[in-house]
């Protein structure tokens, strides 16, 4: 890294992206397979519609006419399947985005070694001890089922997490000698949060994020699975699960494999972006 | 008119629980302006403290610190924060003073985003290479990193970043310990250019007795929170009177196997707790030279000569004085030394 840095010294910050994407291959693999996934959910031609069942062909194991198998009630598995990242995809992203933004700025704000930070993360003990079960029930009894529930359940969830990454991170940066060269030269509270501790933290951050994101592809599952978010006849990997796992009581596995592969590599796709981020985080501090 | 004047600052910091540590205890001195002044002394003497109280990045208990007129310790906080334009540091650990995710031009123009809000982007950074040009770096580097640079290079953006809003008075916090022995010669040169050219001010904290009869005009000695003793670099490093400063010149070794100067006196046993409070003198437990009334009478400073302040109740020290080692005084100075070096 090093190196390029002495031939393009101007450059460094403009071509900081694509280098990392340059250097790490699992990020591109990872980032490639979503988009992939993503796109061929709304626009790959399907052979069976998602949501019209053939009430001729129930439970019908994986075969040439239906390559996943049909459930129970006639829907093609493999159509639902890359149909579901149509919701599971964007939900994990939108849940994890509004993650990442309150959790930058609830997380710098309770940066600071006060009373009242520590009162702050006890509180969030207290919060954290609630299973996802609960929160998830909590939720939809107070705004009813409703996608943007779903949303909501992922960013209680994680808002914690990034609270407690960029605290003990910005908390270990404050003590360094740069931060107080900064206040040093006169820097405000807010700039040296903004341009000294946010940059330093923003690796991890980003690192975390992915790892969120796959988290919430498995929330959104164990949410539909609960009856939380996505209803039927909407495909969802959670919901398909949830029905394939009572089949394999009479035999059928194809029906809750299929969608829990899909959740399994696409858990693993955002762990490869996350793991390739953090690496490009170490290698360019 | 001394540019900066310390009077009866204390501090005292505190743990959880237990007593607290009384880092500085009553220090006084002042620095004319253009002048340097080095506060040498053992880790945990309380040097640095000395200069982070007098820049307020931490909060003295007790006295006063007053910088080119200003009670610094009443500023509000807007005024301080323009109060730090005039005065600024430069840390030990060039490296890790500098923030690794901005770039060099970013770093040494911050203080006049702060400072000079109204520059343009493109006059800030003619200002950032000019200044970079003075410390002696290519203003080319300022797209780099930190991490791109090497310690010596490092430390010039410390100090360029220190310099570039035209301050008046610098702390220097140990700045060449870090360093290789030859980039320390370099840096040391380049800050002795830069007092005698901007008229700069200097407290130079450090532990090495040769870079600070090379940079330093007057000395203080610092002991467990206190100065032991203050004067000119002459007075101290050659005819040290007090008996710290005398078993610290001591401990001191030459490069050169053929100089053979050090005496037997030295101290004995630890640094005792600074936790501890003691009665007396603070050196009384490992003095060579003590006395029964130094273990109850409170050692105060006092002047020996015009200038030349000791803590010792003793002194003059009755015992000849150490013939010090001639290369305290010739780190990177004038050739004579560095030829004898190579005889």
């Amino acid at each position: 890294m090093s190196e390029r840095v002495l031939t393009q010294p101007g450059r460094r910050r403009s071509s900081a992206m694509p280098a990392i994407v340059r250097e790490n291959a699992p990020v591109v693999l990872g980032l490639a397979f979503i988009v992939l996934f993503l796109a061929a959910s709304f626009f790959a031609p399907l052979p069976y519609g998602p949501t019209t069942p053939d009430p001729l062909a129930t439970s019908q194991p994986p075969s040439a006419l239906h390559w996943f198998g049909t459930d129970a009630n006639g829907f093609d598995v493999f159509s639902r399947t890359i149909a579901a990242a149509q919701r599971d995809i964007p939900l994990a992203l939108a849940g994890t985005l509004a993650s990442l933004v309150l959790g930058i700025v609830f997380g710098l704000l309770v940066s600071t070694k006060s009373r009242w930070s520590e009162r702050a993360i006890r509180g969030l003990d207290v919060f954290q001890a609630f299973p996802l079960v609960i929160i998830g029930t909590a939720i939809v009894t107070l705004t009813g089922n409703r996608l943007e529930s779903v949303v909501l359940a992922i960013v209680l969830l994680n808002v914690p997490r990034f609270m407690r990454l960029i605290r003990s991170e910005a908390l270990a940066l404050r003590e360094s000698r740069f931060i107080e060269a900064a206040r040093a030269l006169g820097a405000s509270p807010l700039r040296i949060l903004w341009r000294h501790i946010l940059p330093n933290v923003m690796g991890i951050t980003l690192a975390q994020s992915s790892i969120a994101a796959a988290h919430s592809i498995i929330v959104i599952a164990a949410l539909s699975f609960l009856g939380v978010g996505v209803s039927p006849p909407d495909p969802s990997w959670g919901l398909m699960i949830q029905e394939g796992a009572r089949q394999m009581i009479v035999g059928d596995w194809w029906i809750v494999v299929f969608p829990g592969f899909a959740v399994l590599v696409t858990v693993a796709a955002f762990n490869l972006v996350a793991d390739g981020l953090q690496a490009a985080a170490d290698a360019s501090q | 008119m001394p540019i900066v004047q310390v009077r009866n600052v204390s501090k005292t910091f505190y743990r959880d629980r237990g007593p607290g540590v009384r880092a500085v205890n009553d220090v006084s001195f002042s620095i004319e302006e253009g002048e340097t002044l080095a506060l040498i002394g053992e880790s945990g003497s309380g040097k640095s403290t000395v200069g982070r109280l007098m820049l307020r990045l931490i909060e003295a208990d007790d006295g006063e610190i007053v910088f080119d007129g200003h009670d610094v310790r009443r500023r509000s906080p807007e005024e301080l924060r323009r109060l730090r334009a005039t005065m600024q540091v430069v840390f030990q650990e060039p490296y890790e003073s500098l923030n690794p995710r901005m770039s060099i031009g970013a770093i040494v123009g911050e203080p006049l985003e702060i400072h000079e809000r109204g520059l343009s982007g493109r006059q800030r950074a003619a200002r950032v290479a000019e200044m970079l040009d003075e410390v002696g770096l290519d203003p080319a580097l300022a797209g780099r990193r930190p991490g791109a640079l090497s310690g010596g290079q490092q430390q010039r953006v410390g100090i360029a970043r220190a310099l570039i809003t035209r301050p008046r008075f610098i702390v220097l916090d140990e700045p060449t310990s870090s360093l290789d022995l030859s980039v320390q010669g370099q840096i040391l040169r380049l800050l002795q250019d830069l007092q005698k050219r901007l008229k700069l001010t200097y407290l130079y904290i450090s532990h090495d007795l040769s870079t600070v009869s090379y940079i330093a005009h007057r000395v203080a000695v610092m002991y467990l929170g206190q100065i032991r003793e203050i004067g000119s670099v002459d007075d101290v490093v050659n005819r040290p009177q007090d008996p710290y400063t005398r078993a610290l010149l001591n401990a001191f070794l030459s490069p050169d196997p053929t100089v053979r100067t050090r005496d037997t006196y030295r101290l004995s046993g630890e640094i005792p707790s600074p936790t501890q409070v003691q009665r007396g003198c603070f050196l009384y437990s490992r003095c060579p030279s003590r006395i029964e009334p130094c273990a109850s009478t409170p050692a105060d400073l006092r002047q020996l000569d015009p200038g030349h302040e000791v803590r010792c109740i003793r002194a003059p020290l009755s015992q000849p004085l150490v013939t010090v080692n001639p290369e305290l005084r010739t780190f990177g100075g004038p050739p004579r030394p560095t030829q004898k070096q190579q005889a």
